[in-house]
């Protein structure tokens, strides 16, 4: 009787503290079982395997693995790279972010687009290009023969340091990524701070160390988070340069076994475990300290006049010169006949082009990349105004874990989620081994939702709820007014969010090289992949791909930033 | 204590003149104010003074050393801002131990000043609490300790007070006075509030766009502003143009549109019958008179007689507004009736009487 009266009770509190009206229960619940069944069921599925053996608890696989020497070596390599990629990305992005921020010095504004450039390449695109450079008779053993500053007996082989080869690559393209975090982290920085430090007699350093530096800690740990997690996870890279002993490329080799042994989720758990960790620790300095300062020191960056101003230049654009070392030589190799012996191609060629209009896989890869990831846009779009829509604008039960499950991709690698889609949907209808179209799309779609989420969260943020009163007021419904009115002000987040979804599904590593099993299948990440294993002309056929890749990407993010204007550094921010 | 002199500075940005040779000594362990409207280049000073910001020319001057070039953190010249600039990542202990950290204390040294400082400004117990958990007002304080324990040779204050309610900004004005004549340290003080810098300054200096227009006591400012812009930017004033009729005696007689007034020539040595001129009268200094009990004398001295055209009661005081119409032409007036017994009305006819001491005459620029 007080158990039925309870029930009715909350069932009252349902209806009257909320409003669920029969779209946005339905809306809830597709969004909640699709979560459901692509992010949530896959990890568990994966802790399951790791934790339990014929339905007991065990931490057996876990001491398995760290018993394994070649784990261990795995592990270590993991961390080592990560740290150093982090480093060396932190080091650069850094100075450029304090140059770009606190000063005003000649072609900054071009500078700022340069910068980006990297973003366009997948590093592991990168690497094929950073191959054929630093070969053993390579473009820059050639150089330096040429010069008589290598013994033509004795060239050195830069492809046995492996390790520094990804560290530089990964650095190459991450940078941008950390400097947009650090930029707005340091703009964010109270400049009467630093003149209230520096009038107590703080010198420039100290200032720094004392009050910028930690007013900028949240962003900046972000960033390096950010940047560890990439380089923790990255799989391409290593594949490309050979450097095998790292846990990306193992979990990668485990996935023809995933259903047979379990040690595969246990490393997998111990990645979730770590990126998870970090994740949560970024958050939750960001979301701490966040005191309300309102800054009322117009401090305009400072004008750097005559040579200052030129070097500074100068430094940036020798940066963004090296950044595009990777790129350029792709798109050399792509055209290139010959490329051995020597600095640049002796003999240029479009064959390569052609070769990926014949080649059944090349056109068959661009053509499957266009599907997914169009089909993949469309699914985020829908869940991500839907989410942001019920996240903003929508009074439902369990709102907050709505918002945390959204976002949680974000924490998840790609070759965790394709590892746990590999197992939990084998011999079933999804099973990618038989056709891995589905489970690519989706995976796509999982790990870029956050990205339109926030998108389309911001969006809405700014669109001022009277405006939506007024529409209905004037007697239309309230879903005619998220049509009529909402939407349309939001127009350009989407379309911006939509965009970058769109064109980081077609260069999407992971996932795609995990899960695309069968030639039908393969994404153009995939057939790079492949090909660039093939003898012979493999890699230059593999570089035109890039090439398209890389142009594709460029014209999508250039169509973004028009869109969105200048707040695309936005999207890229953790 | 140090002097502060300032001689000729000028700041320019691109074609605006922010600071414009302006050339003021502060005497030392004075409470000296920069006054003046938004925008007319007060702050530009204090950060040139602070040393933020180099001036384009001029000098200044710290006692004799001369300080252009040396970068703020070595002038020990510390800035109060606006917005209290608390490091929000360190405790109050930690904002206030800052500057004598850098100076190297000993811990022990540190410790024992900090806490004599939060005593001065009457924050002792909040020490381990961090800026964000304190109201404006306690930030304010927590500000003005972290400047003085570096016992520094100037202080210097960004509108300290005016992100106080008004409440409380009346109890800060009486704080940072008692902590200034305890302290006796050099400050200068910028703000926008007249009221301010009447109640608390030595000496204040009125800035008008890029210049200073006058340097003076507050009792000089009020009663013998040299420009209409200070008249009346400082308190209230009527304006009124004459012509000098007679000049006897240290009198003037000057004949105005509306009524004859007479007025102290003392400090008006060229003044000769003749020239035009131009008086100021305070609103307060109107004595207001209903003219049903007083029959006007269109002769009189010193008298006017207006119509009510608006009323603002305020309780203590009442705040006229005033038609005066002589033929074709007509003047407004503004009057502050103190102390209102009964209340005038809209469309009343009052008279106003006023001494000749309080007749401000106005040098012409």
């Amino acid at each position: 009787m007080s158990s039925s009266y309870r029930l009715s009770n909350f069932a009252s509190r349902l209806i009257h503290d909320y409003d669920l009206k029969p779209d946005v229960v339905l809306a809830v619940v597709a969004l909640a079982a699709f979560l459901a069944a692509f992010l949530i069921y896959p990890m568990l599925y994966s802790l399951r395997e790791a934790f339990f053996s014929d339905g007991e608890f065990t931490i057996d696989f876990f001491m398995l693995l760290f018993r394994n020497p070649a784990v261990l070596t795995c592990i270590l390599n993991s961390f080592k790279l990560a740290i150093a990629s982090t480093a060396l990305t932190m080091g650069v992005s850094m100075p450029l972010a304090w140059a770009m921020i606190r000063y005003k010095f000649p072609l900054q504004g071009a500078l700022g687009i340069l910068l980006l450039m990297p973003l366009i390449l997948p590093p592991f695109v990168g690497a094929i290009g950073m191959k054929q450079l630093l070969a053993r008779y390579g473009a820059l053993n050639s150089l330096l023969m040429s010069l008589g500053l290598m013994d033509r007996a004795h060239p050195i082989d830069w492809l046995e340091m492996g390790f520094w080869c990804i560290v530089i690559v990964q650095a190459l393209h991450l940078y941008p990524i950390a400097y947009l975090n650090l930029a707005a982290a340091l703009s964010s920085v109270d400049r009467t701070l630093e003149e209230a430090a520096q009038s107590l007699g703080a010198s420039p350093m100290r200032r720094f160390l004392t009050v910028t530096l930690p007013l900028m800690f949240p962003g900046v740990f972000a960033a390096c988070i950010l940047t560890f997690i990439f380089s923790f996870t990255d799989l391409g890279t290593p594949l490309i340069f050979l450097y095998t002993q790292v846990i990306p490329v193992r979990i990668f080799n485990m996935v023809e076994t995933a259903t047979e042994d379990p040690s595969g989720y246990a490393l997998i758990v111990l990645v979730l475990a770590i990126t998870s960790v970090l994740f949560a620790l970024s958050k939750r300095l960001s979301e701490r300290r966040q005191v309300a300062v309102v800054s009322t020191s117009a401090v305009s960056p400072k004008q750097l006049i005559g040579m200052k101003g030129w070097f500074v230049t100068l430094f940036i654009l020798a940066l963004c010169l090296i950044a595009m070392v990777p790129h350029a030589c792709v798109v050399l190799n792509s055209f290139a006949k010959s490329w051995a012996m020597s600095a640049l191609p002796s003999e240029f060629t479009l064959q390569h082009y052609e070769a990926i209009v014949k080649h059944p896989i090349t056109t068959v890869s661009i053509r499957n990349s266009f599907i997914y990831s169009l089909v993949s846009t469309a699914l985020d779009v829908v869940f991500g105004v839907a989410i942001a829509y019920i996240l903003t604008r929508r009074r439902v039960p369990f709102k907050g874990l709505l918002d945390i499950v959204a976002m949680m991709p974000l924490a998840i690698p790609g070759v965790v989620l394709a590892f746990g889609y590999v197992g939990c949907y084998a011999n079933t209808i999804l099973d990618p081994r038989v056709n891995a179209a589905p489970l690519l799309i989706i995976s796509y779609a999982v790990r870029r939702m956050p990205y339109l989420v926030r998108a389309c969260y911001a969006g809405f943020q700014q669109v001022s709820t009277t405006l939506e009163e007024a529409s209905m007021s004037l007697g239309a419904s309230p879903l005619r007014t998220t049509i009529k009115v909402t939407l349309p002000l939001i127009y350009a987040h989407i379309t911006a969010g939509a965009i970058l979804t769109f064109a980081f599904a077609m260069l999407e590593v992971s996932d795609s090289l995990i899960l695309a099993l069968n030639p039908p299948n393969f994404p153009m990440t995939k057939a790079i992949y492949v090909l660039s294993r093939r003898v012979g002309d493999g890699p230059r056929i593999a570089s035109a791909m890039g090439v398209i890749g890389m142009a594709i990407l460029a014209l999508s993010l250039s169509i973004a930033s028009r869109t969105l204007g200048r707040r695309l550094g936005e999207l890229f921010k953790v | 204590m140090v002097e502060v002199r300032l001689v000729n500075v000028t700041k320019r940005y691109g074609d605006i003149v922010a600071v414009d040779g302006v050339s003021v000594t502060v005497a030392p362990g004075e409470l000296f104010f920069v006054l003046g409207p938004s925008g007319c280049g007060k702050t530009t000073l204090l950060r040139l003074i602070a040393g933020f910001i180099d001036p384009d020319e001029g000098e200044i001057w710290f006692g004799d050393r001369l300080m252009n070039r040396i970068p703020a953190h070595r002038r020990n010249a510390v800035m109060v801002f606006q917005n209290y600039a608390l490091f929000p990542h360190m405790t109050v202990f930690e904002n206030v131990a800052y500057g004598l950290r850098l100076r190297g204390l000993s811990k022990r040294e540190i410790a024992e000043r900090v806490e004599s400082y939060l005593e001065l400004v009457r924050m002792g117990d909040t020490k381990w609490r961090y800026p964000g958990q304190l109201s404006g007002g306690q930030q304010q304080r927590i500000a003005l300790a972290r400047a003085l324990a570096v016992q520094p040779d100037v202080l210097l204050l960004d509108e300290p007070l005016s992100n106080l309610d008004v409440q409380l900004r009346k109890e800060m004005r009486q704080e940072l006075k008692r902590i200034h004549s305890q302290t006796r340290i050099t400050t200068i003080y910028v703000t926008h509030d007249q009221k301010e810098a009447l109640a608390m300054a030595d000496r204040i200096a009125v800035m008008r766009s890029g210049r200073v227009v006058q340097v003076g006591t507050p009792h000089e400012l009020y009663r013998k502003p040299k420009s209409r812009y200070v008249a009346e930017f400082i308190g209230d004033a009527n304006v009124i143009e004459g012509v000098v009729r007679r000049v006897e005696g240290g009198v003037a007689l000057l004949s105005t549109p509306f009524c004859i007034v007479e007025c102290c020539c003392d400090d008006a040595p060229g003044l000769s019958e003749g020239m035009r001129a131009t008086i100021a009268i305070r609103p307060e200094a109107m004595q207001v008179v209903s003219a049903r009990n007083a029959s006007a004398d269109s002769q009189a001295v010193n008298e006017v007689r207006a119509k009510v055209v608006d009323v603002v009661y305020m309780g203590d005081e009442e705040l006229l507004e005033l038609s005066v119409e002589r033929g074709h032409g007509k003047w407004h007036l503004r009057a502050t009736h103190t102390n209102p017994k009964e209340r005038v009305l809209i469309g009343d006819e009052v008279i106003l009487r006023f001494s000749s001491s309080d007749v401000i005459l106005i040098p012409p620029e």
